[in-house]
Protein backbone atom coordinates (compact mmCIF):
# COMPACT_ATOMS: atom_id res chain seq x y z
CA UNK A 1 0.00 0.00 0.00
CA UNK A 2 1.13 3.36 -0.74
CA UNK A 3 2.36 5.67 2.23
CA UNK A 4 0.24 8.52 0.72
CA UNK A 5 -3.34 9.49 1.12
CA UNK A 6 -4.92 11.48 -1.39
CA UNK A 7 -7.37 14.53 -0.44
CA UNK A 8 -9.93 15.01 -2.59
CA UNK A 9 -10.63 18.26 -1.55
CA UNK A 10 -7.31 19.81 0.23
CA UNK A 11 -6.43 18.81 -3.64
CA UNK A 12 -3.24 17.19 -2.50
CA UNK A 13 -1.35 14.14 -1.31
CA UNK A 14 0.31 13.74 1.88
CA UNK A 15 2.07 11.06 3.81
CA UNK A 16 -0.43 9.08 5.39
CA UNK A 17 1.60 8.12 8.56
CA UNK A 18 2.26 12.04 8.73
CA UNK A 19 -1.04 12.92 9.34
CA UNK A 20 -1.66 10.23 11.94
CA UNK A 21 1.47 11.57 13.63
CA UNK A 22 -0.03 14.72 13.45
CA UNK A 23 -3.11 13.16 14.73
CA UNK A 24 -0.96 10.75 17.15
CA UNK A 25 0.48 13.89 19.00
CA UNK A 26 -2.17 16.55 19.02
CA UNK A 27 -4.48 13.62 20.47
CA UNK A 28 -1.59 12.68 23.07
CA UNK A 29 -1.28 16.24 23.78
CA UNK A 30 -4.78 16.25 24.40
CA UNK A 31 -4.69 12.95 26.56
CA UNK A 32 -2.24 14.36 28.55
CA UNK A 33 -3.17 18.12 29.42
CA UNK A 34 -7.22 17.39 29.35
CA UNK A 35 -8.07 20.18 27.05
CA UNK A 36 -6.06 21.02 23.72
CA UNK A 37 -5.11 19.53 20.50
CA UNK A 38 -7.44 20.50 18.15
CA UNK A 39 -6.09 24.11 18.79
CA UNK A 40 -2.87 22.77 17.54
CA UNK A 41 -3.84 20.88 14.95
CA UNK A 42 -5.09 23.11 12.07
CA UNK A 43 -1.62 25.32 12.26
CA UNK A 44 0.74 22.01 11.81
CA UNK A 45 -2.02 20.79 9.19
CA UNK A 46 -1.22 24.14 7.41
CA UNK A 47 2.17 23.38 8.20
CA UNK A 48 2.38 20.51 6.00
CA UNK A 49 0.77 21.87 2.89
CA UNK A 50 -3.04 21.50 3.75
CA UNK A 51 -5.14 24.71 2.96
CA UNK A 52 -5.96 26.91 5.39
CA UNK A 53 -9.72 27.04 5.37
CA UNK A 54 -9.77 23.54 4.88
CA UNK A 55 -7.40 22.55 7.61
CA UNK A 56 -9.49 24.34 9.59
CA UNK A 57 -13.17 23.18 8.54
CA UNK A 58 -11.93 19.38 8.42
CA UNK A 59 -10.63 19.50 11.93
CA UNK A 60 -13.79 20.72 13.45
CA UNK A 61 -15.42 17.59 11.54
CA UNK A 62 -12.61 15.57 13.63
CA UNK A 63 -13.80 17.46 16.95
CA UNK A 64 -16.98 16.14 16.50
CA UNK A 65 -15.87 12.43 16.82
CA UNK A 66 -13.34 13.27 19.50
CA UNK A 67 -16.09 14.76 22.03
CA UNK A 68 -18.70 12.51 20.69
CA UNK A 69 -16.90 9.72 22.74
CA UNK A 70 -16.52 12.41 25.71
CA UNK A 71 -20.12 13.39 25.69
CA UNK A 72 -21.46 9.83 26.11
CA UNK A 73 -19.31 9.03 28.53
CA UNK A 74 -19.28 12.42 31.16
CA UNK A 75 -23.89 12.22 30.54
CA UNK A 76 -23.46 8.64 31.25
CA UNK A 77 -21.52 9.82 34.64
CA UNK A 78 -24.26 12.54 35.04
CA UNK A 79 -21.19 15.41 35.10
CA UNK A 80 -23.06 17.62 31.83
CA UNK A 81 -25.05 20.28 32.66
CA UNK A 82 -27.57 20.36 29.91
CA UNK A 83 -29.44 23.43 30.48
CA UNK A 84 -26.55 25.40 30.37
CA UNK A 85 -25.42 23.25 27.86
CA UNK A 86 -27.99 24.07 25.70
CA UNK A 87 -27.74 27.84 26.18
CA UNK A 88 -24.11 27.54 25.48
CA UNK A 89 -25.32 25.31 21.77
CA UNK A 90 -27.50 28.07 21.20
CA UNK A 91 -25.15 30.77 21.37
CA UNK A 92 -22.39 28.80 19.47
CA UNK A 93 -24.80 28.04 16.67
CA UNK A 94 -25.15 31.41 15.82
CA UNK A 95 -21.64 32.28 16.69
CA UNK A 96 -20.55 29.25 14.40
CA UNK A 97 -23.31 30.36 11.67
CA UNK A 98 -21.37 33.88 11.56
CA UNK A 99 -18.38 32.45 11.60
CA UNK A 100 -19.24 31.17 8.42
CA UNK A 101 -20.12 33.25 6.79
CA UNK A 102 -17.16 35.44 7.92
CA UNK A 103 -14.89 33.37 6.34
CA UNK A 104 -17.07 32.79 3.36
CA UNK A 105 -16.94 37.03 3.57
CA UNK A 106 -13.17 36.64 4.26
CA UNK A 107 -12.37 34.30 1.02
CA UNK A 108 -14.05 36.45 -1.46
CA UNK A 109 -11.73 39.12 -0.65
CA UNK A 110 -8.65 36.76 0.08
CA UNK A 111 -7.97 37.52 3.71
CA UNK A 112 -9.19 34.67 5.06
CA UNK A 113 -5.54 33.10 5.19
CA UNK A 114 -4.41 36.23 6.94
CA UNK A 115 -7.02 36.50 9.40
CA UNK A 116 -6.78 32.61 10.41
CA UNK A 117 -3.09 33.00 11.16
CA UNK A 118 -3.94 36.32 13.26
CA UNK A 119 -6.26 34.53 15.32
CA UNK A 120 -3.72 31.49 15.73
CA UNK A 121 -1.02 33.95 16.41
CA UNK A 122 -3.23 36.07 19.03
CA UNK A 123 -4.97 32.59 20.73
CA UNK A 124 -1.85 30.72 20.71
CA UNK A 125 0.14 33.77 21.94
CA UNK A 126 -2.62 34.56 24.75
CA UNK A 127 -2.72 31.25 26.08
CA UNK A 128 0.58 29.56 25.93
CA UNK A 129 1.92 32.50 27.28
CA UNK A 130 -1.16 32.27 29.98
CA UNK A 131 -0.21 28.71 30.61
CA UNK A 132 3.27 29.95 31.22
CA UNK A 133 3.06 32.02 33.51
CA UNK A 134 0.37 29.57 35.97
CA UNK A 135 3.12 26.73 35.73
CA UNK A 136 5.95 28.59 36.84
CA UNK A 137 3.72 30.38 39.46
CA UNK A 138 2.88 26.46 40.42
CA UNK A 139 6.51 25.19 40.52
CA UNK A 140 7.18 28.20 42.67
CA UNK A 141 4.18 27.19 45.27
CA UNK A 142 2.64 31.02 44.88
CA UNK A 143 -0.68 29.13 43.31
CA UNK A 144 -2.61 29.46 45.23
CA UNK A 145 -6.22 29.22 43.34
CA UNK A 146 -7.69 25.86 42.53
CA UNK A 147 -9.15 26.90 39.02
CA UNK A 148 -11.55 29.36 40.86
CA UNK A 149 -11.22 32.82 40.73
CA UNK A 150 -10.51 34.55 43.62
CA UNK A 151 -13.43 36.53 44.65
CA UNK A 152 -12.15 40.23 45.84
CA UNK A 153 -15.88 42.88 45.79
CA UNK A 154 -18.12 42.11 43.08
CA UNK A 155 -16.26 43.20 40.09
CA UNK A 156 -17.43 45.03 37.01
CA UNK A 157 -17.99 41.66 35.55
CA UNK A 158 -20.04 40.72 38.20
CA UNK A 159 -22.03 43.70 38.78
CA UNK A 160 -22.95 43.54 34.61
CA UNK A 161 -23.91 40.03 35.06
CA UNK A 162 -26.17 40.38 38.43
CA UNK A 163 -27.81 43.34 36.54
CA UNK A 164 -28.48 40.90 33.66
CA UNK A 165 -32.53 40.16 33.12
CA UNK A 166 -34.00 36.42 32.45
CA UNK A 167 -32.21 34.79 35.58
CA UNK A 168 -32.26 31.24 35.31
CA UNK A 169 -30.90 28.28 38.12
CA UNK A 170 -28.93 25.55 36.69
CA UNK A 171 -29.30 22.65 38.90
CA UNK A 172 -25.89 20.40 38.23
CA UNK A 173 -23.89 23.88 38.79
CA UNK A 174 -25.22 25.24 41.33
CA UNK A 175 -25.43 28.71 40.23
CA UNK A 176 -27.96 31.31 39.15
CA UNK A 177 -27.40 33.09 36.28
CA UNK A 178 -28.92 35.47 33.47
CA UNK A 179 -29.48 33.05 30.59
CA UNK A 180 -27.98 35.38 28.36
CA UNK A 181 -24.34 35.32 29.70
CA UNK A 182 -24.19 31.63 28.43
CA UNK A 183 -25.78 32.79 25.11
CA UNK A 184 -23.25 35.60 24.83
CA UNK A 185 -20.37 33.61 25.89
CA UNK A 186 -21.62 30.45 23.50
CA UNK A 187 -21.88 32.63 20.37
CA UNK A 188 -17.93 33.53 21.08
CA UNK A 189 -16.89 30.68 21.39
CA UNK A 190 -18.74 29.61 18.04
CA UNK A 191 -17.56 32.48 16.05
CA UNK A 192 -13.59 31.31 17.04
CA UNK A 193 -14.98 27.68 16.18
CA UNK A 194 -15.83 28.37 12.68
CA UNK A 195 -12.54 30.76 12.14
CA UNK A 196 -10.00 28.67 13.72
CA UNK A 197 -11.01 25.08 13.16
CA UNK A 198 -11.59 24.16 17.09
CA UNK A 199 -13.88 23.20 19.23
CA UNK A 200 -13.26 26.14 21.54
CA UNK A 201 -12.47 24.34 24.82
CA UNK A 202 -9.16 25.81 25.59
CA UNK A 203 -11.31 29.39 25.92
CA UNK A 204 -14.55 27.40 27.28
CA UNK A 205 -13.00 25.33 29.79
CA UNK A 206 -11.93 28.96 31.49
CA UNK A 207 -15.35 31.06 31.13
CA UNK A 208 -16.89 28.38 32.49
CA UNK A 209 -14.79 28.05 35.67
CA UNK A 210 -13.66 32.20 35.80
CA UNK A 211 -16.77 33.59 34.27
CA UNK A 212 -20.09 31.22 34.79
CA UNK A 213 -18.37 30.02 38.05
CA UNK A 214 -19.45 26.55 37.53
CA UNK A 215 -17.63 23.46 39.19
CA UNK A 216 -15.25 21.93 38.26
CA UNK A 217 -16.39 18.06 37.60
CA UNK A 218 -19.19 19.65 35.42
CA UNK A 219 -17.27 22.24 33.79
CA UNK A 220 -15.48 19.16 31.15
CA UNK A 221 -18.57 17.15 30.16
CA UNK A 222 -20.71 20.26 29.49
CA UNK A 223 -17.66 22.00 27.60
CA UNK A 224 -17.94 18.51 25.27
CA UNK A 225 -21.18 18.74 24.90
CA UNK A 226 -21.62 22.34 23.87
CA UNK A 227 -18.25 21.42 21.66
CA UNK A 228 -19.87 18.73 20.16
CA UNK A 229 -22.86 20.60 18.89
CA UNK A 230 -20.80 23.24 17.64
CA UNK A 231 -18.65 21.52 15.58
CA UNK A 232 -21.33 19.92 14.27
CA UNK A 233 -22.70 23.06 13.04
CA UNK A 234 -19.86 24.26 12.07
CA UNK A 235 -19.06 20.91 9.80
CA UNK A 236 -22.55 21.36 8.20
CA UNK A 237 -22.18 24.31 7.38
CA UNK A 238 -18.45 24.64 5.74
CA UNK A 239 -19.45 21.49 3.97
CA UNK A 240 -22.56 23.19 2.36
CA UNK A 241 -21.05 26.95 1.95
CA UNK A 242 -17.59 26.43 1.56
CA UNK A 243 -16.76 22.99 0.74
CA UNK A 244 -13.98 23.06 2.65
CA UNK A 245 -14.61 19.45 4.52
CA UNK A 246 -12.11 16.97 3.62
CA UNK A 247 -14.02 13.80 5.50
CA UNK A 248 -10.70 11.67 4.42
CA UNK A 249 -8.14 14.12 6.36
CA UNK A 250 -10.75 14.30 9.00
CA UNK A 251 -10.88 10.24 9.30
CA UNK A 252 -7.22 9.71 9.45
CA UNK A 253 -6.65 12.38 12.06
CA UNK A 254 -8.89 10.91 14.64
CA UNK A 255 -7.29 7.23 13.87
CA UNK A 256 -4.43 8.98 15.53
CA UNK A 257 -5.54 10.93 17.97
CA UNK A 258 -7.62 7.85 19.25
CA UNK A 259 -4.59 6.39 19.56
CA UNK A 260 -2.02 9.11 20.94
CA UNK A 261 -4.96 9.91 23.41
CA UNK A 262 -4.95 6.75 25.45
CA UNK A 263 -1.33 7.25 25.45
CA UNK A 264 -0.97 10.78 26.66
CA UNK A 265 -3.94 9.76 28.94
CA UNK A 266 -1.56 7.24 30.53
CA UNK A 267 1.43 8.79 30.51
CA UNK A 268 0.11 11.95 32.31
CA UNK A 269 -0.88 9.99 35.61
CA UNK A 270 2.98 9.55 35.78
CA UNK A 271 4.00 12.99 35.58
CA UNK A 272 4.11 16.23 37.34
CA UNK A 273 1.25 18.49 36.42
CA UNK A 274 3.43 21.44 36.44
CA UNK A 275 5.68 20.39 34.48
CA UNK A 276 3.46 18.92 31.85
CA UNK A 277 2.10 22.56 31.09
CA UNK A 278 5.83 23.97 31.02
CA UNK A 279 6.13 21.59 27.82
CA UNK A 280 2.58 21.99 26.77
CA UNK A 281 2.98 26.04 26.76
CA UNK A 282 6.22 25.94 25.04
CA UNK A 283 4.69 23.80 22.14
CA UNK A 284 1.87 26.64 21.82
CA UNK A 285 4.39 28.89 21.80
CA UNK A 286 6.67 28.03 19.18
CA UNK A 287 3.85 27.09 17.11
CA UNK A 288 2.44 30.78 17.63
CA UNK A 289 6.23 32.20 17.15
CA UNK A 290 6.73 29.99 13.48
CA UNK A 291 3.64 31.29 12.47
CA UNK A 292 4.19 35.15 13.49
CA UNK A 293 7.45 34.88 11.98
CA UNK A 294 5.53 33.64 8.50
CA UNK A 295 3.74 37.11 8.71
CA UNK A 296 6.63 39.01 9.71
CA UNK A 297 9.33 37.86 7.41
CA UNK A 298 9.67 38.66 3.65
CA UNK A 299 7.39 35.51 1.92
CA UNK A 300 9.56 33.42 -0.34
CA UNK A 301 7.09 34.15 -3.18
CA UNK A 302 5.43 37.16 -3.35
CA UNK A 303 2.34 35.51 -4.85
CA UNK A 304 -0.27 33.30 -3.91
CA UNK A 305 -3.16 30.88 -4.17
CA UNK A 306 -6.24 32.90 -2.98
CA UNK A 307 -8.89 31.60 -1.08
CA UNK A 308 -7.24 29.36 0.96
CA UNK A 309 -6.82 27.37 -1.87
CA UNK B 1 -14.07 -7.47 -63.63
CA UNK B 2 -11.23 -5.15 -64.36
CA UNK B 3 -13.13 -1.98 -62.36
CA UNK B 4 -12.83 -4.53 -59.56
CA UNK B 5 -9.05 -5.82 -59.75
CA UNK B 6 -8.54 -2.02 -60.22
CA UNK B 7 -10.40 -0.79 -57.07
CA UNK B 8 -8.94 -3.75 -55.27
CA UNK B 9 -5.27 -2.81 -56.12
CA UNK B 10 -6.51 0.83 -55.67
CA UNK B 11 -7.36 -0.28 -52.00
CA UNK B 12 -3.86 -2.21 -51.48
CA UNK B 13 -2.13 0.64 -52.61
CA UNK B 14 -3.76 2.49 -50.31
CA UNK B 15 -2.62 0.34 -47.34
CA UNK B 16 0.88 0.14 -48.69
CA UNK B 17 0.82 3.52 -48.43
CA UNK B 18 -0.47 4.33 -45.65
CA UNK B 19 1.93 1.51 -44.26
CA UNK B 20 4.83 3.65 -46.05
CA UNK B 21 4.45 6.69 -44.10
CA UNK B 22 4.74 4.54 -40.72
CA UNK B 23 8.46 5.11 -40.72
CA UNK B 24 6.47 8.38 -39.30
CA UNK B 25 5.07 6.22 -36.85
CA UNK B 26 8.19 4.79 -35.84
CA UNK B 27 8.99 8.64 -34.92
CA UNK B 28 5.93 8.96 -32.90
CA UNK B 29 5.75 8.56 -29.53
CA UNK B 30 4.80 6.14 -26.75
CA UNK B 31 3.30 7.42 -23.92
CA UNK B 32 3.34 5.17 -20.54
CA UNK B 33 0.38 4.38 -18.77
CA UNK B 34 -2.40 6.46 -21.06
CA UNK B 35 -4.45 6.65 -17.92
CA UNK B 36 -3.44 7.81 -14.80
CA UNK B 37 -6.23 7.46 -11.78
CA UNK B 38 -6.53 9.44 -9.05
CA UNK B 39 -6.97 7.02 -6.00
CA UNK B 40 -7.54 6.93 -2.15
CA UNK B 41 -3.65 6.15 -2.02
CA UNK B 42 -2.06 8.55 -5.50
CA UNK B 43 0.80 10.19 -4.37
CA UNK B 44 1.73 10.72 -8.06
CA UNK B 45 2.52 8.83 -11.17
CA UNK B 46 6.04 7.98 -12.99
CA UNK B 47 5.29 8.94 -16.37
CA UNK B 48 7.82 7.26 -19.17
CA UNK B 49 7.87 8.60 -22.88
CA UNK B 50 9.87 6.27 -25.30
CA UNK B 51 10.13 7.43 -29.32
CA UNK B 52 12.47 6.62 -31.84
CA UNK B 53 14.64 9.44 -33.24
CA UNK B 54 17.73 10.16 -35.45
CA UNK B 55 20.71 9.29 -34.81
CA UNK B 56 22.65 12.09 -33.38
CA UNK B 57 21.08 14.48 -32.52
CA UNK B 58 19.64 15.96 -29.21
CA UNK B 59 16.16 16.06 -27.96
CA UNK B 60 13.82 17.68 -25.67
CA UNK B 61 10.37 16.53 -24.56
CA UNK B 62 7.48 18.86 -23.39
CA UNK B 63 4.91 17.91 -21.28
CA UNK B 64 2.08 20.40 -21.29
CA UNK B 65 -1.60 20.43 -19.08
CA UNK B 66 -4.34 22.13 -20.38
CA UNK B 67 -4.58 26.34 -20.29
CA UNK B 68 -6.87 28.37 -18.44
CA UNK B 69 -6.82 31.66 -16.31
CA UNK B 70 -4.78 32.00 -13.09
CA UNK B 71 -5.77 34.78 -11.20
CA UNK B 72 -3.31 34.75 -7.80
CA UNK B 73 -3.09 37.55 -4.44
CA UNK B 74 -0.06 39.59 -4.67
CA UNK B 75 1.34 39.66 -1.38
CA UNK B 76 2.98 43.34 -0.04
CA UNK B 77 3.22 44.64 3.21
CA UNK B 78 0.47 46.44 5.72
CA UNK B 79 0.93 48.91 7.75
CA UNK B 80 4.73 48.68 7.20
CA UNK B 81 5.04 45.33 9.49
CA UNK B 82 2.69 42.52 8.19
CA UNK B 83 3.11 40.30 4.72
CA UNK B 84 -0.06 39.62 3.72
CA UNK B 85 -2.72 39.46 0.18
CA UNK B 86 -2.91 43.42 -1.31
CA UNK B 87 -4.37 42.64 -4.61
CA UNK B 88 -4.74 40.23 -7.40
CA UNK B 89 -2.76 39.39 -10.29
CA UNK B 90 -4.47 37.68 -13.51
CA UNK B 91 -2.46 35.44 -16.40
CA UNK B 92 -3.94 33.91 -19.33
CA UNK B 93 -3.67 30.83 -20.41
CA UNK B 94 -1.48 29.19 -18.10
CA UNK B 95 -0.68 25.35 -18.27
CA UNK B 96 -1.93 23.71 -15.10
CA UNK B 97 1.73 21.29 -16.07
CA UNK B 98 4.33 22.22 -17.70
CA UNK B 99 7.48 20.19 -17.69
CA UNK B 100 10.62 20.30 -20.27
CA UNK B 101 13.20 17.48 -19.98
CA UNK B 102 16.56 17.80 -22.69
CA UNK B 103 19.16 16.04 -23.81
CA UNK B 104 21.43 18.73 -23.13
CA UNK B 105 20.81 22.66 -21.89
CA UNK B 106 18.49 24.37 -23.98
CA UNK B 107 20.42 27.21 -24.66
CA UNK B 108 23.06 25.07 -26.72
CA UNK B 109 19.58 23.42 -28.21
CA UNK B 110 18.56 25.83 -30.18
CA UNK B 111 18.51 30.26 -30.48
CA UNK B 112 15.84 31.71 -27.95
CA UNK B 113 13.57 32.44 -30.92
CA UNK B 114 13.60 28.83 -32.32
CA UNK B 115 13.08 28.01 -28.43
CA UNK B 116 10.09 30.72 -27.93
CA UNK B 117 8.44 29.27 -31.39
CA UNK B 118 8.51 26.04 -29.65
CA UNK B 119 7.29 27.21 -26.47
CA UNK B 120 10.09 25.20 -24.62
CA UNK B 121 11.01 27.97 -22.35
CA UNK B 122 9.73 30.48 -20.19
CA UNK B 123 9.46 32.86 -22.14
CA UNK B 124 7.32 31.24 -24.50
CA UNK B 125 5.22 31.20 -21.32
CA UNK B 126 5.39 34.96 -20.44
CA UNK B 127 4.82 36.41 -24.04
CA UNK B 128 1.55 33.95 -23.72
CA UNK B 129 -0.44 34.58 -20.91
CA UNK B 130 1.23 38.51 -19.64
CA UNK B 131 -1.55 41.07 -21.32
CA UNK B 132 0.97 43.59 -22.89
CA UNK B 133 0.36 46.55 -21.35
CA UNK B 134 0.19 44.53 -17.79
CA UNK B 135 3.41 45.66 -16.10
CA UNK B 136 2.33 44.45 -12.87
CA UNK B 137 2.10 40.61 -14.26
CA UNK B 138 5.29 41.27 -16.00
CA UNK B 139 7.12 42.38 -12.76
CA UNK B 140 5.58 39.13 -10.59
CA UNK B 141 5.71 36.34 -13.48
CA UNK B 142 8.98 34.63 -11.87
CA UNK B 143 6.93 34.83 -8.93
CA UNK B 144 4.05 32.73 -10.75
CA UNK B 145 6.87 30.30 -12.11
CA UNK B 146 8.55 30.24 -8.63
CA UNK B 147 4.80 29.16 -7.05
CA UNK B 148 4.23 26.34 -9.74
CA UNK B 149 7.88 24.91 -9.59
CA UNK B 150 7.62 24.50 -5.68
CA UNK B 151 4.22 22.49 -6.37
CA UNK B 152 5.80 20.54 -8.87
CA UNK B 153 3.57 21.55 -11.71
CA UNK B 154 6.61 23.65 -13.34
CA UNK B 155 9.87 22.32 -14.55
CA UNK B 156 12.00 23.25 -17.05
CA UNK B 157 15.15 21.03 -16.80
CA UNK B 158 18.43 19.54 -18.90
CA UNK B 159 18.41 15.57 -18.14
CA UNK B 160 16.62 12.38 -17.83
CA UNK B 161 16.50 11.27 -21.37
CA UNK B 162 18.38 8.58 -22.21
CA UNK B 163 18.99 6.90 -25.71
CA UNK B 164 19.89 2.89 -26.50
CA UNK B 165 21.30 2.58 -30.61
CA UNK B 166 18.08 1.15 -32.42
CA UNK B 167 20.04 0.39 -35.78
CA UNK B 168 19.01 2.27 -39.31
CA UNK B 169 19.86 5.66 -38.24
CA UNK B 170 17.87 5.37 -35.05
CA UNK B 171 18.02 5.83 -31.46
CA UNK B 172 15.95 5.47 -29.26
CA UNK B 173 15.15 8.00 -26.87
CA UNK B 174 13.29 7.50 -23.26
CA UNK B 175 12.26 9.80 -20.59
CA UNK B 176 10.72 9.37 -17.03
CA UNK B 177 9.47 12.09 -15.42
CA UNK B 178 7.12 12.63 -12.10
CA UNK B 179 4.12 13.59 -12.42
CA UNK B 180 3.00 15.61 -8.94
CA UNK B 181 0.64 14.70 -6.88
CA UNK B 182 -0.71 18.57 -7.22
CA UNK B 183 -1.33 17.77 -10.82
CA UNK B 184 -5.37 18.55 -11.98
CA UNK B 185 -7.25 15.77 -13.30
CA UNK B 186 -7.78 16.28 -17.31
CA UNK B 187 -5.82 15.47 -20.41
CA UNK B 188 -1.88 16.50 -20.99
CA UNK B 189 0.07 16.63 -23.72
CA UNK B 190 3.34 15.12 -24.78
CA UNK B 191 5.58 16.47 -27.23
CA UNK B 192 8.87 14.99 -29.29
CA UNK B 193 11.04 17.74 -30.30
CA UNK B 194 14.19 17.21 -32.41
CA UNK B 195 17.22 19.42 -33.01
CA UNK B 196 20.07 19.39 -35.36
CA UNK B 197 21.91 22.42 -36.16
CA UNK B 198 20.22 24.97 -33.71
CA UNK B 199 16.69 24.07 -35.50
CA UNK B 200 13.80 22.46 -33.91
CA UNK B 201 11.27 19.95 -35.22
CA UNK B 202 8.22 18.39 -34.11
CA UNK B 203 8.68 15.01 -34.06
CA UNK B 204 5.68 13.33 -32.82
CA UNK B 205 2.82 13.85 -30.20
CA UNK B 206 1.01 11.53 -27.98
CA UNK B 207 -1.09 11.78 -24.53
CA UNK B 208 -2.64 10.64 -21.47
CA UNK B 209 -5.26 11.50 -19.25
CA UNK B 210 -5.05 11.67 -15.94
CA UNK B 211 -8.55 11.25 -13.54
CA UNK B 212 -10.85 10.93 -10.61
CA UNK B 213 -10.65 6.79 -9.47
CA UNK B 214 -14.49 6.16 -8.59
CA UNK B 215 -14.01 6.76 -4.81
CA UNK B 216 -12.32 9.86 -5.21
CA UNK B 217 -14.14 11.43 -7.95
CA UNK B 218 -17.38 9.52 -5.71
CA UNK B 219 -16.22 12.31 -2.81
CA UNK B 220 -15.00 15.35 -4.59
CA UNK B 221 -18.13 15.63 -6.63
CA UNK B 222 -20.28 15.05 -3.19
CA UNK B 223 -18.39 17.58 -1.37
CA UNK B 224 -18.74 19.99 -4.67
CA UNK B 225 -22.39 19.68 -5.78
CA UNK B 226 -24.22 18.25 -2.65
CA UNK B 227 -22.58 20.09 0.05
CA UNK B 228 -25.22 19.96 2.73
CA UNK B 229 -25.34 16.03 2.22
CA UNK B 230 -22.28 15.60 2.12
CA UNK B 231 -21.52 17.50 5.65
CA UNK B 232 -24.63 15.59 7.79
CA UNK B 233 -22.60 12.19 6.00
CA UNK B 234 -19.54 13.75 7.25
CA UNK B 235 -20.75 14.60 10.70
CA UNK B 236 -22.95 11.31 11.28
CA UNK B 237 -20.02 9.16 10.59
CA UNK B 238 -17.23 11.13 12.66
CA UNK B 239 -19.84 11.05 15.55
CA UNK B 240 -20.84 7.19 14.72
CA UNK B 241 -16.76 6.68 14.97
CA UNK B 242 -16.54 8.95 18.31
CA UNK B 243 -18.77 6.56 19.74
CA UNK B 244 -17.47 3.47 18.68
CA UNK B 245 -14.00 4.40 19.78
CA UNK B 246 -15.43 5.64 22.94
CA UNK B 247 -17.10 2.58 23.03
CA UNK B 248 -13.68 0.41 22.55
CA UNK B 249 -11.37 2.17 24.78
CA UNK B 250 -13.75 3.41 26.91
CA UNK B 251 -11.76 6.55 27.71
CA UNK B 252 -13.46 10.02 29.24
CA UNK B 253 -13.00 12.55 26.07
CA UNK B 254 -10.24 14.26 24.73
CA UNK B 255 -9.24 16.93 22.28
CA UNK B 256 -11.56 19.99 22.39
Amino acid sequence: MDAHIYLPIAHNSVSIFLLLGLGGLCGFLSGLFGVGGGFLLTPLLMMVGIPPTVAAASDSNQIVAASASGTYAHARSGTVDFKMGILLLLGGMAGGTLGVRLVKLLRAVGEADFVITMFYVVMLGGIGSYMLYDSVQGLRGKNESDGVAASGGPSIYARIVGALPFKMEFERSRITLSALVPLFLGALVGVLAAIMGVGGGFIMVPVMVYLLRMPMHVVVGTSLFQILFTCLNVTVMQSWMNHTVDFLLALVLLIGSVVGAQIGARVSRKLKADQLKILMSVIVLAVMIKMLVGLLVTPDVMVSYGGGH
Amino acid sequence: MARRIALAAAVLFCVWASSATSPRESAGITVSPERVQIGLFYGGQQISVRAAVPDGGAVAVRILGSTRELVLKKKGKKGGLLWMNVGEVAYSDVPSLLIVRSSQPLQSLGSVKALRDLGLDYEALESQAVAPNDQEARCLFGEMVKLKEREGLFSIKKGGIQFSPLGQGLQEASATFFLPPKAPPGEYSVDLFAFKNGQGTLLGSGSFALEFSPATAFVSDMARERGLLYGCMAAVIAILAGLATGFVFGGKGEAH
